[in-house]
């Protein structure tokens, strides 16, 4: 039986819309080697067997390779899998080219990673199916022929990310007050974007088994499903009312993780690691001038587990500082260490006061020197003397950020 | 089959001044000349300071990873593959 009561949903005109570039990190390959086209290509963190897969090509997705596989899994069904690892400089040019892009159509563009966009309509004038194709038209012909990206139109995020899904590769599709009962009676609880197998297990529970009967709750049986605040956010999303749209003006914390091709030995090796990840997520503290009070780092692998966290008075202003304070705490170990893990929390904005003895000018002065030379020559190329051998991490990406201003 | 070098290449360049485009159109590398048939994607990036130009280009099957150095205008071969996997 249905419930349907159309009037609750958003009547408003159709103002957001979510892009994401399709296959991003393989599409742009293709895009960049022409040889590459309409081959089974897949970007992977390595090269090896175990490397994990971070984009597939359409054509190794035609053949069911994933992202989160491994390369040697993925080359069991491809013998001939191209596999290539990520040029962070080609990825971070296009999403910047894109922004341009999209900021001749609206100057309300969010990114929401490397590979999305979130663009607000409001105040801008016209159809935004029309707008989308524009887009599309624009992307062939500055960022390439090859580069292809599904738009999603919606009343909010949410719904315009769920539309963006619906067709792929290279889609253009709409939610609105017309249309998405239809859709939601198609979709399963965990194309909703938020809703993993966890939560769809605890709405199916509850009775909840497709998006529709999730639309037909109250507010207050969802509250007795939710016990919190998520119960509301759903109710309203899902009759396309904005709330994600959260402008946040700093960040709570940062983190920088990797996986070591090579695992870390020693003690010596960790810390060079880690001295590495503190200068990337001191780079982008530095960039929101802010400091950081708290630190937290871990090195894991095979039976081995060690890490530290501990909570400065005075905010640690760059990765040389925070490095500087969890160096002594890094203890010796046997093992092979796998990954390594930096964190910084309690932000708060950078204050200049020093204290009466000038040493805190000291290390902000030390600090200051050796980040302009980082700055002037590339990231890493000061390095403490008793890590000065360790290994080079290179540069990296991960989904959900951007890796640049 | 992709090969990461860093060799110093020769490279021509063509610019138009009416559509300001930039584009390598022959390469000369291990004694032997390539004709540029495509230009996939041209790209930049910083390391610190120093501003980078990346051409990918192709050439008789052969795929080509040029890099223009703006510091001292010097040109390198980054990257040579061939389409196929390893």
């Amino acid at each position: 039986m249905d419930y349907l009561t159309s009037s609750d949903f958003n009547q408003g005109r159709n103002e957001k819309m979510l892009l994401d570039i399709n296959s991003c990190f393989a599409t742009i390959e293709q895009q960049a080697n022409p040889l590459l086209r309409g081959k089974e290509v897949v970007v992977a963190a390595y090269e090896n067997g175990g490397g994990c897969i971070l984009a597939a090509s359409r054509e190794a997705k035609k053949l069911g390779i994933k992202t989160g596989w491994r390369v040697g899994e993925a080359q069991k069904i491809c013998p001939n899998l191209v596999v290539l690892t990520p040029d962070v400089e080609k990825y971070q040019f296009i999403n910047k080219g894109l922004k341009k892009i999209l900021l001749a159509f609206s100057p309300n563009v969010q990114t929401k990673s490397i590979d999305e966009f979130a663009i607000d309509f409001k105040g801008v004038e016209g159809n935004l199916k029309e707008i989308g194709l524009k887009i599309k038209e624009k992307i062939r012909e500055v960022l390439g022929e090859w580069i292809t990206v599904s738009i999603g139109i919606g009343p909010n995020i949410f719904l315009a990310k769920v539309a963006s899904n619906l067709q792929k590769p290279d889609g253009l599709t709409e939610i609105n007050k017309d249309n998405f009962w239809e859709i939601y009676g198609k979709l399963k609880l965990i194309d909703l974007h938020g809703v993993n197998f966890k939560t769809a297990y605890k709405l199916e529970v509850n009775g909840i088994k497709n998006p529709q009967d999730f639309y037909n709750k109250s507010r207050q049986e969802l509250r007795s499903i939710f016990h919190s605040v998520c119960a509301d956010y759903w109710y309203w999303r899902l009759r396309g009312f904005e709330i994600d749209d959260k402008k946040r003006k700093y960040k709570k914390s940062f983190s920088a993780i990797f996986s070591l091709k090579i695992p870390a030995k020693n003690r010596q090796e960790l810390a060079g690691i880690l001295y590495q990840l503190c200068l990337k997520v001191g780079q982008r503290c530095d960039r929101q001038k802010m400091e950081a009070v708290g630190i937290v780092w871990w090195g894991g692998g095979n039976k081995i587990n060690i890490n530290g966290k501990l909570r400065v008075r005075e905010g640690m202003i760059n990765g040389w500082e925070m490095f500087s304070k969890i160096y002594p705490k890094i203890p010796e170990f046997r093992g092979e260490i796998k990954k390594a893990v930096v964190v910084i929390y309690d932000l708060r904005p950078k204050s200049w006061q020093g204290d009466i003895f000038g040493q805190r000018q000291k290390i902000m002065k030390e600090t200051e020197i050796a980040e302009l030379i980082n700055k002037k020559f590339g990231r890493g190329t000061i390095f403490p003397a008793t890590i000065l051998n360790c290994k080079r991490i290179p540069e990296f990406i991960g989904f959900g950020n951007v890796g640049h201003k | 089959m992709r090969q990461k070098i860093d060799a110093p290449v020769s490279v021509m360049m063509d610019f138009n001044h009416y559509q300001n485009k930039i584009k390598p159109i022959q390469i000369q590398w291990n004694n032997r000349d390539f004709r540029i048939e495509s230009v996939g994607m041209h790209h930049q990036f910083f390391k610190g300071k120093k501003l980078f130009h990346v051409f990918s280009v192709t050439s008789g099957g052969m795929f080509f990873k040029l890099v223009l150095n703006t510091e001292n205008l010097f040109w390198k071969l980054s990257e040579v593959a061939d389409g196929l996997s390893d």
